[in-house]
């Protein structure tokens, strides 16, 4: 079930509402994890089981480590059982076709053949926010959460299962035992529910299907100007849908008193790519941070261990988020731009104005989204042809729609930028009648997404696959 | 938002990331916020229940999923494992939306007010006219489409023809928004003259003529459909005459059906501001002689469902669905014949989609006509030329049909 779909915004979401708050605080997990099965199952019924087996397993490991923390070795080694555990499923039913695709391509290994495995849908989220557990708790960084129904609810916590932001456990921690519910939050969190449905349906989906009829064309015939479009087009996509999925995610958990960490922070008004990971995808880099880049020794074993260490972190990442290699090329690809800036061009960038630095880091990150965007490296080669070495450079149908969707370029050109919330943080505490106002807009602006899905048969979800 | 933070540099992090909120509370703003959004979703959710369901949009033309049923806990759980159940359930909710119809309209209002200049692929064009937008079309299919019925249709020692009605948007240049891009549409017309000409029909040509008779304001395809209208019919039917060298008929006397017709254009573009079309017919003096019987199987047997008053079934005039006046809709197996005792008339066959329906009655005036639809008909071609001696075959389907559907014929 997609957040952005009639049947979760008036079947699921008033349920899950209606019973979170109608029984006891006592009961709330088990409602959680009770309605968060039936929001996982409902794609895909088959892996609930999965997840309940990844559940128990590190269950057990959790409260295994807790019972010998005393005993070193032991606990490290029920830490790896797990890590390997998760791992190992992850690894499996999401790369196994990438590997054996791979390996057939080696002779003697050529009868290998892929299965055909569907993707669990959010296994690379819930992994890694699974494994975020064992170990915090192994580190003592969390405590062992006893309770297998809370445990449960925080591995399937509906809001962030699908599509993050993934939640360590020791930020939510005290919150799955206590957490406040009150007007304030439960408001805050519908606000904030409802400016991320608006993005995504208002925003990513129509900048999505106007760049998907662009790709219909063939590529001999993609004018430059058209492909530039196309390619914006699928930059404001996969911010506004990605960024929306985590407002709706922090919206709801808000709403059912959970404040989650915020995963996005205006990351195109970014003056370096440095920058950039430091506002995109916030809870992947600190899950990285924490778990890969510190452990092997961060950047405090010497310039090459850091360098290493910054290899294998954005290996993993490109990897992370597909199971193709054009992941991987995009993972290397900020590597090197990011040992690029960080070895030299970061002390040049500083030195250069705003405007350019903002120039500079666009353009590499809207190339960034070609080579993501591009399973199939030699369709994205052909692309990126167009949009550089292009006889065409504008036709018709490129001015046309240029000029057609300024109102809308302009409005998502903003939308990037966190000067509509200074400006609405600024009316908000100046006049009365502001907040009443814009209350009501906030529904409006239900309503008007609602008329979007009503009519609409576009409307994917690009991080689904993960 | 308050947490204990255990170092500094966990501390700066959290600055950055902890997303501000207003330094004042009002709570009147809280509390309308929260209600409304609790009363849009829990009332449209019950509504949904309500409200008696519909199986059928006549504003869209299909029929509407209702609410999945099944007869066994055996067949659910088959439904719902291999996620039919969840498709279902969010077509359901989609179809059967409370106020539906308002919602598209309000989303057609946005869009138009966004300056987008189109809804769903359908261009908000000049004078009230909404056209269909396609910048690319499937040439492949195309090429494959005409060169099957090149193929079959060459095993017999008859004249064919063929003519490819336009789309609006590649005809109507004048009532296209400024800087619209006609290039495409240039482009495929280009490489349609070279596929036509490596076969062995004779090329009808429509579109240049359709541009000047536009260019001259005439009326020739609906403002709110994509079927041409009977005047861009007729033009047509005057265009055929000329390549095959029969008489076109020209004492008509017009006749306008009804004011009230909104088509599929309009549908689909949520341009609920947009007003009607009218339809108008081309009748003859002598039409209480000629009759369309509508062949039951799709087979090619001889038993007929039911016969039309010359070319119309009035009964649609009062539904949405009012091009379907036309031949009652589309059928596999039509035949249009004249009573006409003294004169023995010539025959034609024409394999056709639903323009044809509209073109039928100008030449039915010259000759008795055998209509065969390959989206419907089940039977072999060969049959249909039994026993039979065409004056030619006429093959009409329009670009959008040619470059969206494959064509089978036996």
């Amino acid at each position: 079930m997609v957040f952005s779909s009639l049947e979760f915004l008036f079947a699921y979401l008033p349920i899950t509402l209606l019973l979170y708050f109608a029984v006891p605080f006592r009961f709330r997990n088990l409602v959680i994890f009770a309605v968060s099965l039936v929001f996982y199952g409902w794609g895909e019924p088959v892996y609930i089981l999965l997840m309940i087996l990844t559940i128990i397993i590190d269950y057990v490991c959790g409260y295994l480590i807790g019972k010998y923390r005393e005993n070193d070795r032991l606990a490290k080694r029920i830490l790896i059982i797990s890590v390997v555990a998760n791992l190992g499923i992850l690894g499996f039913f999401k790369y196994y076709d990438f590997i054996i695709k791979n390996l057939a391509l080696i002779p003697f290994l050529s009868f290998l053949k892929p299965i055909g495995l569907e993707l669990p849908i959010g296994i690379s989220f819930y992994t890694f926010q699974i494994m975020s557990y064992t170990i915090d708790v192994y580190r003592g960084e969390g405590n062992v959460q006893k309770n297998i129904i809370s445990f449960g609810a925080y591995v399937t916590l509906f809001p962030q299962l699908i599509a993050g932001p993934i939640v360590r456990y020791k930020d939510i921690d005290e919150q799955l035992n206590e957490r406040e519910h009150n007007i304030r939050k439960f408001s805050d969190g519908v606000r904030r529910c409802l400016a991320g449905l608006a993005k995504k349906v208002l925003l990513a989906n129509v900048a999505g299907e106007i760049f998907s009829k662009i790709l219909e064309t063939p590529f001999s015939r993609l004018s430059a100007a058209s492909a530039w479009l196309g390619i914006i087009l699928f930059t404001f996509q996969i911010y506004f849908d990605f960024s929306a999925y985590s407002d709706m995610a922090i919206g709801m958990g808000k709403m059912m008193g959970f404040d989650f960490l915020e995963n996005f922070n205006y990351p195109y008004i970014s003056e370096s790519i440095t920058e950039f990971w430091r506002r995109w995808h916030i809870s992947l880099s600190i899950w990285f941070r924490d778990y890969v880049y510190i452990p092997l020794g961060g950047n405090r074993k010497g310039k090459f261990k850091t360098y290493r260490n910054l290899f294998v972190v954005w290996l993993l990442t490109g990897f992370w988020h597909g199971a193709n290699w054009n992941y991987v090329i995009w993972g290397m690809y900020f590597f090197v731009l990011l040992v690029f800036e960080k070895a030299w061009f970061g002390e040049i960038l500083k030195k250069i104005p705003t405007v350019f630095r903002r120039v500079y880091a666009l353009f590499f990150i809207v190339i960034g989204w070609l080579i993501f965007y591009f399973e199939d490296s030699g369709a994205g080669f052909e692309y990126l042809k167009c949009m550089f070495a292009n006889p065409i450079v504008a036709d018709q149908t490129a001015l046309y729609d240029i000029v057609r969707l300024l109102p809308f370029l302009i409005v998502s050109c903003v939308a990037c930028t966190p000067l509509p919330r200074k400006l609405y943080l600024k009316l908000y505490d100046r006049f009365k009648a502001f907040p009443v106002a814009m209350s009501v807009v906030s529904a409006c602006f239900l309503l008007l997404s609602v008329a979007y899905l009503v009519d609409s048969s576009f409307n994917p979800f690009l991080y689904m696959q993960f | 938002m308050d947490k204990t933070t255990d170092n500094t540099d966990k501390k700066n992090k959290k600055k950055e990331n902890v997303r501000q909120e207003p330094a004042v509370r009002v709570k009147a703003a809280d509390m309308i916020v929260s209600v409304l959004f609790l009363l849009i979703i829990f009332g449209f959710g019950i509504m949904i229940y309500v409200l008696p369901q519909k199986s059928f949009s006549e504003d869209e033309n299909r029929s509407l999923q209702t609410l999945p049923s099944f007869e066994s806990p055996g067949d659910f759980f088959k439904s719902l494992f291999s996620g039919k159940f969840g498709d279902d359930v969010g077509k359901f909710y989609a179809d059967q939306f409370p106020a539906r119809d308002v919602f598209v309209g309000a989303k057609g209002v946005f869009e138009a007010a966004m300056l987008k200049g189109q809804n769903n692929d359908v261009v908000f064009g000049k004078d009230g006219y909404l056209l269909t937008r396609f910048d690319n079309s499937d040439e492949e299919l195309l090429k494959a489409n005409i060169n099957k019925l090149d193929t079959v249709l060459s095993k017999f020692d008859v004249p064919r023809y063929m003519i490819i009605p336009p789309r609006t948007q590649d005809v109507l240049l004048t009532k296209l928004p400024a800087g619209f891009p006609t290039d495409n549409a240039d482009g495929l017309y280009e490489r349609l003259d070279g596929i036509m000409a490596d076969t062995s029909f004779g090329y009808i040509k429509l579109r240049e003529t359709f541009i000047e008779e536009d260019a001259k304001g005439r009326e020739i395809y609906y403002k709110t459909d994509h079927h041409w209208t009977s005047l861009g019919a007729y033009t047509a039917y005057g265009k055929i005459a000329g390549a095959v060298g029969f008489d076109k008929a020209d004492d008509f006397n017009i006749v306008t059906v009804t004011e009230d017709f909104f088509g599929t254009t309009w549908s689909k573009a949520g341009a609920k501001w947009i007003s009607p079309d009218s339809i108008q017919i081309y009748d003859t003096p002598d039409r209480e002689s000629f009759h369309t019987d509508i062949m039951k199987y799709r087979d090619g047997s001889d038993e007929i469902l039911k016969t039309l008053d010359a070319f119309y079934d009035e009964s649609f005039l009062e539904t949405k669905d009012k091009y379907a006046y036309f031949l009652s809709g589309n059928y596999a197996d039509v035949r249009i014949y004249k009573d006409e005792a003294d004169k023995k008339r010539e025959k034609i066959l024409v394999f056709k989609d639903s323009f044809a329906n509209s073109l039928v009655p100008f030449l039915a005036v010259n000759y008795d006509i055998r209509l065969i639809d390959p989206r419907q008909y089940t039977g072999t071609t060969s049959s249909l030329f039994e026993g039979e001696n065409y004056a030619f075959v006429l093959c009409c389907f329009n670009m959008d049909f040619l470059t969206t559907n494959t064509i089978r014929m036996a």
